[in-house]
């Protein structure tokens, strides 16, 4: 694989082609369900995740190394933010109600919608991966190279980092934008 | 790293130049904000010397010397009765040699400080006389963009030196406004790097709050 800006270039390229095909009303209540995984990763894990680490393993008698440590973590976070994204696809969706416009307006919103959508998945996932000195780069194929991206990071990479949502938006900025979504949905 | 105050000023300030030209482009339409864009880029490109300013600024000279060669007798010495007169000729070219150029080399960047206003006040005329229909959301697409040309534009010209000489009295006020004004134009060095480098950590959440609005505002029914 190439340079990690590429694949995530590629995870926002996906979420765009999504949200063309399904629309924005829909994609908006992914977007509220990715907002409620943000805040939940950031505010309640990233407060109390380590103190509760702790005594499990102490109990379990679990000693991992710092590195084990790193990749349990960025797989755990990764892993319920997934979780929580997937939900908001499948099943019983979270969709916004009224019509969508149409014509160039419409695709306009679309654009938009899975844009932020792919740029908060995304960005979360790379940022798990940058908290924990990207773990998954310890990943590699019987030739010696890495499955998922090359390291170091390029220096496009290291200006990208330092706009990643997790890395820019404060906690609780999350919990008002949920609120913000829920509102509007209540109210439709 | 978390986002300073300093860095959401600048975010801020940044976003109301976008806001209200996004606006403007919201309610005048796309076309005519395409024209405001064609305007502004080649208003840009004549204030620049290295660009096309040097070559507005030669072409205006090159016209003066014609005129005062004609003014002083250079083509009635060229058409004269039995041929052109070498004598009158050359009076009248060193008359016109004696006047200098219309534009000095000094005077020259506030000249095309001038033409480009001139121009974008034209632009900005015609472009409220543009009905022709087209996408709300394009025009305030390309009013956004146009917003953030001006600011890149106007970047140069207002390089934060202070507007009034600070005092004790006014040193408080002038603090703050200095750092806004520095802030806001610092921010606008070039779009490019504005958008890839941390200049604005704030825009980002700012951003995305501006698009949900937008989105939801956007819904029907």
């Amino acid at each position: 694989m190439g340079p990690i800006e590429v694949l995530w270039f590629a995870v926002v390229l996906f979420f765009i082609f999504v949200a063309l095909v399904r629309g924005y009303p829909r994609e908006l209540g992914v977007t509220t369900v990715i907002f409620a995984a943000l805040f939940l990763i950031h505010f309640f894990f990233g407060r109390y995740f380590d103190s509760l680490l702790k005594p499990l393993l102490d109990i379990l008698n679990i000693s991992p190394t710092a590195r084990g440590l790193e990749h349990f973590k960025a797989s755990f976070y990764s892993l319920v933010f997934l979780l929580i994204v997937f939900s908001g696809y499948a099943g019983q969706t979270f969709a916004f109600q009224g019509k969508e416009r149409k014509g160039t307006d419409g695709f306009v919103l679309n654009l938009l919608v899975g844009l932020l959508n792919g740029y908060l998945v995304a960005g979360s996932l790379w940022y798990f991966q940058h908290a924990f000195n990207y773990p998954i780069a310890d990943f590699k194929g019987p030739d010696g190279r890495p499955l998922f991206f090359t390291m170091p990071l390029s220096p496009l990479a290291m200006q990208l980092v330092k706009i990643l949502p997790l890395a820019v938006v404060p906690d609780i900025l999350w919990g008002a934008l949920l609120m913000l979504m829920l509102l509007a949905r209540v109210r439709r | 790293m978390p986002p300073t105050t300093n860095e959401l000023q600048r975010a801020l300030v940044l976003l109301l130049v976008l806001g209200v030209f996004a606006y403007i482009g919201y309610r005048r339409g796309f076309w005519g904000e395409v024209l405001k864009l064609i305007v502004l880029i080649v208003g840009y490109a004549i204030s620049r010397p290295e660009l096309l300013g040097g070559w507005v600024i030669r072409s205006i000279n090159v016209g003066y010397f014609l005129i005062q060669f004609i003014r002083g007798g250079g083509l009635s010495a060229l058409f004269a009765e039995g041929g052109p007169s070498a004598e009158r000729l050359l009076s009248a070219f060193e008359a016109t040699g004696a006047r200098g150029p219309l534009i000095r080399a000094e005077q020259g960047e506030g000249l095309l400080f001038v033409l480009m206003l001139l121009l974008l006040i034209v632009a900005f005329a015609m472009a409220g006389r543009i009905k022709r229909k087209a996408s709300k959301i394009a025009g305030l697409l390309m009013g956004a963009a146009n917003g953030l040309v001006i600011a890149y534009i106007f970047r140069p010209y207002l390089s934060g030196k202070p507007l009034l000489p600070p005092t004790p009295e006014t040193a408080g006020t002038l603090d703050v406004l200095s750092t806004i004004l520095g802030a806001a134009l610092d921010v606008v060095v070039t779009p490019l790097r504005w958008l890839a480098t941390a200049a604005g950590l704030w825009m980002v959440p700012v951003v995305i709050v501006a698009v949900v609005l937008i989105l939801l505002r956007s819904l029907r029914g």
